[in-house]
């Protein structure tokens, strides 16, 4: 596993806030910090457009459970690959893309079937990230490119 | 992990100080309560007036707290914020728990 010290997060230079048409784009390793750096670089990209504090939440749920999904399974073997995060906002809607080098996600994932796949009754201590985000995203597709994944997600905003 | 525990009635609350329980601090969150929880045999109330974020690594460390506890004592949650309030209504865990608006509310609650 490697150290986090010599891992350095990047962002593009001078980035046009999110009410200027500008894109945010971060590449980092992943690691379950690195995820919340990512977080709050999103939540800085789009303060200037006065979201309402429950959208602002969703929109920070879904992607935290995203991009923990590909710090946990896409590099099971904790080896902190390269996570690249592009985010726009376009026509009333926010479109995040994520891409990782890892494992290639089942496409089930993504797939909504119309019912839950587990049971509180159960007590379950994992197995909620995917029902969050199927539950929350206002779009979602996945596309596996050479040795990328590539997820889509899509939340309108008005 | 920044927690303290207080006695309120028959109660221990846990007043959690930090901001968000995500996959970064939730294993360091499960052992800090579950630690905390087995020094006492009273039911635990977990104040999370702080917690502003929530995800479902830490809504699996609140499960997981919960079993640590074992069946004889329950594990209440107080002061949800609405973020953290979407999670546990989105998962369906809001039926598992009892839930406060303040730990307070526990002593007159009708949960006996």
């Amino acid at each position: 596993m490697k150290g986090d010290t010599n891992m350095v997060m990047t962002r593009q230079t001078n980035p046009q806030p999110a009410d200027g048409g500008g894109a945010l784009i971060v590449n980092f390793r992943a690691s379950a910090i690195k995820v919340r750096e990512a977080l709050s670089m999103l939540l800085d990209y789009l303060a200037p457009l006065g979201l309402p504090q429950d959208r602002i939440d969703t929109i920070q749920l879904v992607l935290a459970e995203v991009l923990n999904n590909v710090t946990e399974h896409a590099y099971p073997d904790g080896d902190g690959g390269p996570i690249y995060l592009r985010a726009i906002v376009e026509n009333a809607q926010l479109s995040v893309i994520v891409r990782d080098r890892g494992v290639p996600l089942p496409p089930s994932l993504i797939l909504w079937d119309g019912k839950d796949g587990f049971d509180p009754s159960d007590l379950p201590e994992g197995g909620f990230g995917w029902h969050l985000i199927r539950s929350l995203a206002s779009g979602l597709d996945h596309n596996r490119l050479a040795r990328w994944n590539e997820l889509k997600v899509v939340f309108a905003l008005t | 992990m920044e927690l303290s525990a207080r006695q309120l009635g028959p109660y221990l609350v846990v007043d959690i100080s930090e901001q968000r329980i995500d996959a970064a601090i939730a294993i360091a969150f499960k052992d800090a309560v579950r630690d905390i929880g087995a020094k006492s045999s009273a039911d635990v109330i977990l104040n999370l007036e702080a917690v502003k974020f929530i995800d479902s690594s830490g809504l699996g460390a609140i499960v997981a707290v919960m079993k640590s506890l074992g069946s004889d004592r329950r594990l209440h949650l107080a002061c949800l914020s609405p973020a953290v309030e979407q999670v546990f209504r989105l998962t369906r865990m809001d039926s598992v728990f009892t839930i406060h608006p303040a730990p307070e509310a526990a002593l007159n609650g009708h949960e006996g």
